[in-house]
């Protein structure tokens, strides 16, 4: 590092405070003689000081919640599902309809057409949180279920009959699985997050089919920067909670 | 807020309050917002990785050990989406470039130049405010993080060595050559400012 490198790295924790008295006297001295040195210790003064905070558009925490409380559901059954007996039962009934909720599929013959559809994984997985898991439910070892005034939209019972299988074709692999927890997991990787503009073109790198009653329903899933981006065929769009590692996570 | 408030609001929120997460998202919106600014160059994205950051914390807040700051954590947070979003907004240019390679021109990550801030709100801006943007436009996304935590979030090295696991010398010189890249890149463009009044430097980094 030539000298005035050296006293330009100075000038640079200078700005930052980081200097012992006896750098900074040596440092002062030498700007006040070394014009070159001067002109970049003021550009780099010019820009710290230009980098200053800009206060958050109005309206920007309500935002945050709004997005916040219809993504509150979607966390819940994963850390449901690390739990044994009832916990994870209820974990995979939730799970069900958060998969359904994330296919997109409108619980037609219930719920008729869902009022938020933009909005899919809030829909179901939260009602039958609560409308299955009082708060004091004995082994259910989640503080974060509470007991709700929230009208169910969709019962337990017919939740579970939703989801038998679920089979993920990654390529030329392809697997199959009853596992409730498993379901429950992928359910929950793949969840709504935020809209997603429109499915990219090409083949996904994985389609996910769930098998429920009334037939099947198909889900396509792309690696986009390491962000899962999900399609349910209807050309309704979302990135999911979960990132691609989880998911390859899960299904390893 | 101190750090035994926070505390208290991370574990309402986790044993369920949504609500309480609130109280985080004004503490930290102005200082998450600014980072995210910086990093993607325009208003509209910076809003939407803000948010991202702040759902991305709350889903992931059960899993916050409160070993550094909660403000650590979401810068981190947030740059990282940032970083993310440049990623996928280079490789869609480069798409855009390769086209123009068939013509002999030169194709590659180059930046295009986003025009992001209205006539009115260019206007308003001062000349080395707009130099300044386009001076981080040109920096990697790495230096624009490093620098970007120390002058907007005012993290001190160590903290940043923390949030970026590096080590706090390397965080010094990565410091520095972002500074320095920035500072060539206004002199180039012409756009040196002279010597102002000396105003102290900004707070120190508790070193």
């Amino acid at each position: 590092m030539s000298r005035c490198e050296n006293f330009l790295e100075m000038s640079s924790r200078y700005l930052d405070g980081d200097l012992n008295p006896d750098e900074e006297q040596s440092l002062l001295s030498h700007l006040a003689e070394c014009p070159d040195c001067r002109r970049a210790y003021e550009a780099m003064r010019a820009v710290s000081l230009e980098l200053d905070v800009t206060d958050a558009p109005e309206g920007f925490a309500a935002g945050v919640m709004g997005a916040v409380r219809a993504a509150a559901p979607g966390r819940r059954p994963r850390r449901l599902a690390a739990g044994r007996g009832r916990a994870a039962r209820i974990a995979a009934l939730a799970a069900c309809c958060a998969l359904i909720a994330a296919a997109g599929l409108k619980l037609a013959s219930e719920s008729g057409p869902a009022a938020n559809e933009s909005e899919p994984a809030s829909f179901g997985a939260v009602s039958v949180e609560r409308d299955i898991a009082p708060a004091n439910a004995g082994d259910v070892v989640d503080r974060d279920i509470t007991g709700d005034d929230a009208e169910p939209a969709v019962s337990a019972s017919s939740c579970a009959a939703k989801v038998d299988a679920v089979t993920v074709q990654e390529g030329e692999v392809v697997s199959h699985s009853r596992d409730g927890g498993y379901i429950a997991e992928l359910a929950e990787i793949l969840s709504w997050s935020r809209a997603a503009e429109s499915a990219p073109q090409g083949e996904p790198d994985w389609v996910i089919t769930a098998e429920v009653d009334a037939g099947e329903l198909v889900l396509n899933v792309w690696d986009e920067q390491g962000e899962l981006l999900c399609e349910d065929g209807s050309g309704e769009a979302w990135y999911a909670l979960g990132d691609a590692d989880e998911l390859r996570e899960a299904l390893t | 807020m101190t750090r035994e408030q926070e505390r208290e609001i991370i574990e309402k929120v986790v044993a369920g309050d949504t609500e309480a997460f609130e109280a985080l998202v004004l503490e930290h919106q102005n200082k998450v917002y600014s980072l995210a600014l910086r990093m993607v160059g325009n208003e509209e994205d910076a809003r939407d990785m803000a948010q991202e950051a702040f759902i991305r914390a709350f889903n992931s807040l059960a899993g916050f050990r409160g070993d550094s700051k909660f403000s650590v954590w979401i810068y981190r947070l947030t740059s990282n989406i940032c970083i993310d979003f440049l990623r996928s907004r280079a490789k869609k240019r480069t798409v855009s470039m390769t086209w123009a390679d068939d013509e002999g021109g030169e194709a590659g990550e180059l930046e295009i130049p986003d025009e992001t801030w209205s006539p009115a709100e260019r206007l308003e801006r001062s000349e080395t405010r707009e130099s300044v943007r386009r001076g981080l436009d040109s920096l990697s996304p790495q230096y624009r993080e490093i620098l970007l935590l120390r002058e907007i979030n005012g993290l001190s090295y160590d903290e940043i060595s923390e949030a970026l696991g590096i080590e706090p010398g390397t965080v010094k010189s990565r410091i520095f050559r972002a500074r320095k890249k920035l500072c060539d890149f206004l002199l180039s463009e012409g756009n040196i400012p002279g010597p102002g009044a000396s105003n102290a430097p900004k707070g120190g980094t508790g070193v």
